[in-house]
């Protein structure tokens, strides 16, 4: 309670004369954006004369224009007051804290200080002005004792104050009893909007008998209509009770608008409901905010007083609203994070660090041991690569796409949601299609207007963020396609119903696929087992297969982990130093600012590396021994993933060693593919060429095995499923009888021991199941 | 010997509250707290004299009490969306204004005007009778039932649709105790039942019942002591014993499974150690009549919080699982239950069908409540989760369960000829001291399993033992291991035992192996 303010006896006089002051003297600045276009032109020429800068002045101005019927809204802001009074101890303070009253008060100074237009009224002006005229016209005539209108009723502006810009916003549940009657700026999301309606503030009669105009100036939400003619002069002196007529035309209205904000989930403590709050907007404030807009309101905090029998079943009991003074939109990505001095300070620590990289990467998703490659590519997705529009429109894409690929329970999806949780706009669908709007976008009806409209879908929602896509390989066709276009030309073409449009959707994607028949089959080849068509693949500039491979060690530790969570009931001590995770995108957010170049040494590096990958391919294919494809895509990619570790080091240029790690990444992605048939030797051992055998088998028998395939593709949950499985015939094609096996592996010199181990091998993997009592093999298709 | 302070307390409470102000009113913004500790000092010194106090139930609904009489409601509280309100604390003549004195005061007695600076507020949340309390929990009192028949006014915020149940609005002055309490929360208010309109900005206010909290108690799990919890392994095994005879068909593994599942509760939410979800499998249709298995009847007769849901296309499609907002009033669904709620869901009422979407929705929210113990609330614009703590029992027909995925699937393998659709008046209740003993056997595993400990050197043995068993059998996933370990915290919670001992350890293996080879 530093503030000098216990100021109870105000003498408002003396308050009116300090606005008038204000208002008449105080002198804008330049880039004052409340200004018209015209005006800023002219101060520029007078800026050094203020004696002659009437024009400068910046509310008197707005007066003239007020009064010459050109502007409505005048706006006060607190900055200008603090400026003026060098202070915001005095009059600022007790605007602050009295809001309701100063509001008054500046009305009050506003119609002192009014000039006289300059323009005449014409016929171009709205009825009420022309009105407004003649009311001010007889104001002046009306001499002595008779009433004139009241100040309410000449008034043509809506006066509101802006809070200053260090005022903090608040959440709902913050505001408190304590803050009533005073100016706060409050934060939230808008759920509910009203429509507009007029609200009644001079109601105007007249009375049948005298003719008289009576006036009541309404502050309630109800109130109770003058019957009796309240006229002096006339009919009170005669005793006559005259009734009066509302006359709509001189009754003065303001538009009004009830709307409802509710706190946004960073507001709203762990396990606590988020509160909402009514806000009323009034006159020229209505209708700038929508339903899901994310808002700071400054206003009023008020209660609602019941009245009437309301009242008296309440028991003194309030409601509160905020009146807007304010509205400001906010939107929130990347760059809209606020950094403290101090979080600064930790980031310029964090440069100086030699392991940042490392560091950062062990961050990614901390409660998963282990892949820290996959970590550190996960951490080069965060970051990013740099987006070029060159001069032809054409865009090189800069977002990075990583694929994960492996055995179910490796904690694939964790690390996706990990991801889509730390990123701005991160968005987290599995392919399998959310209900209603799919990854791409859609056409609908609106509900509410009965309009036709697009609604986004994941793909779209994560414009300018990450789209984690889990589940990747049993996608719908139809999205896959559209992902094409995404992952390269960032933009999603819609045509549907009419409506023929593109849609950005500059994001990078991370998804995640299982291998095909669900858990990885060491016994078929990479490519088999990874599903994706190559025009996909190539589009993922890194592809991690991750295996659940039973190691002695990776065991160990595992169950370690596990049992020193059942004894200390936390995680044991990570062996590295944890990050904060706001800090961390904070660092995200600093490091996607930079741009860095390829400088032209670092440029003819890569362009070695590339020609010597190539060549590696072109050995790789030529022994059938390939599993992905190099082009000029890894080029690209080799690029970004340079990029984004420039960005990370917060330089300006990418360095040799940049270039280095982001070969070193694509070569562990090819690696963790390649790893496995080394050691396996997949097609000399004779259970997979019995298997081999009889998946001959069951693709043959031409047009039907075309339907089958297509079976595979889609997967159990895809809806045509239904159809194939109600016709018997195609029915029979999954399986085989197993006497037909019998026959043609026997057949082909192979022992009926061997074909039984081959059989029971695949059933484990679930490849295939015995069914009809291990008469049939059927085929199981995840 | 009875206090005065209480009687006069319990006859005229507004009375009492008034001479507590006129006596320690000081400071307006520390009195609420000196309501709470003047009240709870008074009714919370025993355990008698806060049974004086005559409860707000379902058999005692607000409408059989007169206006401003002093209660006490044991309810879970829906919803603390609504903004706080604001009343004037001193009234004419320094009078008290809290707690709906003020209340169909006479204009006279109106201050004439006041200052916002002497307006303070009060919290308002929304508190319904906890939702699948079992019967045996609300304790006989000495207030005969009532026959007037309670209809909330606000029937949407019950979780369970169409069920008897009191809703009331509660009001509380300590602000400062009121702000740690969340949705689901179960607590005691003990406070003066009045009339008041809905906190709403609807055109018409409407009544409803208000309570104005003089103070109020969270309800925290208790051990019902019991003798026999010395001998814990042998009630165990009567229990497994009774379960299994009178809801499984004589099925002592399914039951024992049963029992497992039911003591679990939320260990620790940031490792995570969840609890896990069970699926009695191969479980038979009913033949005729009921649909309610005896498992429902028994399982209700020995746990605090139970609930059965009876899966249906119809149930699926229509009935909201999930609370969600609707122009500022929260709205519950069946999910909204109070932690430590134990859920039977079965699935004997599925038919072919089309599942809407809202049902794709509910059994989504469902699985994810399994899997994360998360709940997603539904908000306009925004969806936020709030932590759960329910466990599942799904019986089903088929080799899995229809919708689910499970942590522990087991097929049922009982007594085929056995009735498992008793009624509940068929179902063998054991002597009442058996029942209650029982009923502390499941308390104490409850806590007990809580704080069941791995010593360092059991630690060693059981990774050595998970180690040699993947380098023996490479289909053992880090997943089997996690199950294990849960399995035998449980075990050792059931058997009341403050460690897990290598013996459970084996015990537990041998147990999930029996249930794997079924």
């Amino acid at each position: 309670m530093s503030l000098p303010i216990v100021n109870i006896n105000v003498n408002y006089d003396d308050e009116l004369e300090t606005i008038q002051n204000f208002l008449s003297t105080y002198v804008g600045q330049d880039k004052d954006l409340n200004r018209g276009f015209a005006d800023i032109a002219l101060s520029d020429d007078e800026d050094d004369q203020p004696e002659s800068s009437r024009k400068s002045l910046k509310y008197m101005q707005q007066l003239q224009r007020i009064a010459n019927r050109e502007q409505q809204m005048l706006t006060i802001e607190l900055e200008d007051i603090h400026k003026h009074e060098k202070t915001v101890a005095d009059l600022v303070a007790r605007i602050r804290s009295n809001t309701r009253r100063y509001t008054q008060l500046f009305c009050e100074a506003v119609d002192k200080l009014m000039p006289s237009p300059t323009k005449d009224i014409g016929e171009h002006d709205e009825v009420i002005d022309v009105i407004l005229h003649q009311r001010r016209e007889r104001n002046e005539q009306i001499e002595g004792p008779q009433e004139g209108f009241p100040d309410h009723l000449l008034r043509r502006y809506n006066l509101y104050f802006q809070p200053l810009l260090s005022d903090v916003a608040m959440a709902v549940r913050d505001v408190k009893g304590a803050h009533l009657g005073r100016l706060i700026t409050v934060r939230g999301i808008v759920t509910r909007v009203s429509e507009v309606k007029p609200l009644l503030l001079v109601n105007a009669y007249t009375c049948d008998v005298c003719g008289s105009e009576t006036f009541q100036q309404i502050s309630n939400k109800t109130f109770s209509p003058i019957t009796d003619c309240q006229n002096e002069a006339e009919c009170k002196k005669n005793g006559i009770h005259g009734s009066l007529h509302m006359q709509t035309r001189a009754c003065r209205f303001s538009p009004f608008q009830e709307v409802k904000i509710q706190e946004m989930a960073d507001q709203v403590p762990v396990g606590h409901i988020p509160r909402s709050m009514t806000i009323h907007v009034n006159g020229n404030l209505t209708r700038m905010m929508n339903p899901g807009d994310v808002v700071h309101l400054g206003g009023i905090f008020l209660p609602i007083p019941y009245t009437g029998f309301q009242a008296i079943r309440a028991g003194l009991l309030t409601d509160t609203y905020l009146e807007a003074h304010h509205v400001h939109q906010l939107k929130k990505q990347y760059s809209d994070l606020e950094v403290t001095p101090q979080i600064q300070q930790q980031i310029t620590e964090m440069l100086a660090d030699p392991s940042l990289y490392n560091k950062l990467a062990q961050n990614i998703a901390p409660e998963i041991y282990g892949h820290l490659d996959v970590k550190k590519a996960l951490l080069l997705l965060l970051v990013g690569g740099v987006t070029k529009t060159m001069g032809d429109g054409m865009k090189i894409r800069g977002d990075i796409n990583v694929c994960l690929m492996g055995d179910p329970g490796v904690a694939k999806s964790q690390l996706l949601k990990y991801i889509s949780k730390i990123a701005p706009r991160g968005v987290y669908t599995t392919g399998k299609g959310s209900s209603g709007v799919g990854l791409t976008a859609a056409v609908m009806r609106d509900p509410v207007t009965d309009e036709m409209v697009l609604e986004g879908g994941a793909l779209v929602l994560a414009d300018n963020g990450i789209c984690c896509i889990d589940e990747f390989d049993k996608m719908e066709e139809s999205d896959r396609t559209a992902i094409h276009e995404v992952m390269e030309q960032q933009t999603i073409s819609i045509s549907k119903a009419g409506i023929s449009t593109t849609l950005n959707a500059r994001t990078s994607i991370l998804a995640a696929a299982n291998p095909l028949y669900g858990r990885y089959n060491p016994k078929v080849s990479p490519v088999e087992n990874i599903n994706l068509p190559a025009a996909l693949l190539s589009r993922f500039d890194l592809l991690f297969l991750i295996l659940d491979k039973p190691t002695r060690e990776d065991d160990e530790r595992l169950a370690q982990h596990v049992t020193h969570v059942h004894m200390f009931n936390t995680h044991p001590e990570l062996e590295y130093e944890p990050v904060d995770p706001v800090l961390m995108r904070h660092y995200i957010a600093q490091a996607r600012q930079r741009r860095p170049t390829v400088p032209p040494e670092v440029s003819s590096y890569i362009v070695d590396s590339y020609v010597r990958l190539r060549k590696v391919a072109k050995d790789e294919e030529e022994q059938k021994k390939s599993h992905s494809y190099t082009s000029a895509r890894t080029l690209l990619g080799v690029l970004r993933l340079a990029q984004a570790l420039a960005r990370l080091r917060f330089a300006d240029f990418v360095q040799h060693d940049d270039v280095d790690e982001a070969l070193r990444l694509m070569e562990c992605s090819k690696e963790s593919l390649h790893d496995d048939d080394d050691k396996h030797e997949p097609d000399r051992s004779i259970v997979s060429q019995i298997f081999r055998l009889i998946k001959g088998m069951a693709g043959e028998g031409g047009g039907k095995r075309r339907k089958r395939q297509k079976r595979i593709g889609r997967g159990p949950g895809g809806q045509r499923d239904m159809d194939v499985d109600s016709d018997d015939e195609d029915d029979d094609d999954g399986e085989l009888a197993l006497i037909d096996v019998r026959s043609r592996v026997l057949g082909a010199g192979y022992t009926e021991a061997q074909l039984n181990d081959t059989i029971v091998e695949y059933e484990s993997i679930d490849v295939w199941a015995r069914v009809a009592n291990g008469a049939k093999l059927r085929f199981i298709n995840v | 010997m009875v206090s005065a302070l209480l009687i006069d307390a319990l006859k005229n409470p507004t009375k009492a509250l008034q001479d507590l102000y006129s006596t320690r009113a000081a400071d307006i913004d520390t009195f609420p707290g000196t309501v709470a500790s003047h009240f709870s000092e008074i009714f919370l010194k025993t355990k008698n004299t806060f049974r004086e106090l005559p409860p707000l139930d379902v058999a005692h609904p607000p409408e059989s009490y007169s206006d401003r009489s002093l209660v006490r409601f044991r309810a879970m509280i829906q919803d603390t969306s609504p903004s706080p309100e604001m009343y004037l604390p001193i009234l004419k003549g320094n009078k008290c204004g809290g707690w709906g004195i003020s209340h169909d005061m006479n204009e006279d007695q109106w201050p004439s005007g006041f200052d916002y600076s002497n307006l303070r507020e009060c919290t308002t949340v929304w508190a319904v009778s906890v939702p699948g309390e079992a019967a045996w929990r609300v304790e006989e009192s000495e207030y005969p039932p009532s026959a007037n028949l309670h209809h909330s006014s606000q029937p949407h915020k019950f979780p369970i649709p169409d069920a008897p149940h009191v809703g009331v609005q509660i009001k509380i002055y300590d602000t400062d105790s009121a702000r740690s309490l969340k949705t689901t929360d179960v607590v005691t208010f003990v406070g003066i039942l009045a009339s008041e309109p809905l906190v709403s900005e609807s055109e018409a206010p409407l009544d409803v019942s208000t309570l104005h909290v003089l103070f109020h108690q969270v309800d925290t799990i208790e051990v019902l002591e019991h003798d026999s919890l010395n001998h814990a392994g042998e009630l165990r095994d009567e229990l497994i014993d009774w379960i299994a005879s009178e809801a499984l068909g004589g099925d002592r593994d399914a039951a024992e499974w049963v029992l497992l599942s039911v003591i679990a509760k939320v260990h620790l939410r940031a490792a995570p150690l969840l609890p896990p979800s069970l699926t009695l499998s191969r479980f038979p249709q009913p033949k005729v009549g009921s649909t309610t298995p005896a498992l429902s009847h028994v399982l209700s007769e020995i746990l605090p919080m139970f609930l059965t849901i009876p899966l249906s296309l119809d149930i699926l499609n229509n009935v909201k699982f999930t609370p969600e907002s609707i122009e500022e009033n929260l709205h519950s669904g069946i999910l909204q239950v109070a932690q430590g709620t134990v859920v039977l869901l079965t699935e004997s009422g599925i038919q072919e069908g089309q599942l809407v979407e809202k049902g794709i929705m509910n059994i989504r929210a469902l699985q994810e409540v399994m899997n994360s113990q998360t709940l997603e609330y539904a908000f306009p614009y925004s969806k936020f989760s709030f932590p759960t703590d329910i466990v599942f029992v799904v019986c089903s027909e088929g080799r899995k369960s229809a919708f689910f995925q499970t942590t522990i699937v087991i097929p049922w393998q009982g007594d085929a000829s056995a009735d498992l659709y008793k009624s509940k008046n068929q179902v063998n209740l054991p002597s009442p001291e058996r029942l209650s003993a029982f009923r502390s056997l499941v308390s104490a595993a409850r806590v007990s399993r809580e704080s069941v400990q791995v010593t360092e050197a059991t630690s060693k043995h059981i990774q050595e033992d998970f180690v040699r068993r993947r380098q023996e059998d490479k289909s053992i996933t880090a997943d089997d291991f996690i199950h294990l370990m849960r399995v035998a915290r449980l075990l050792a919670g059931s058997l009341c035992e403050k460690e897990i001992t290598v013996e459970v350890w084996e015990r537990a293996k041998t147990l999930d192996a029996r249930r794997k080879s079924r």
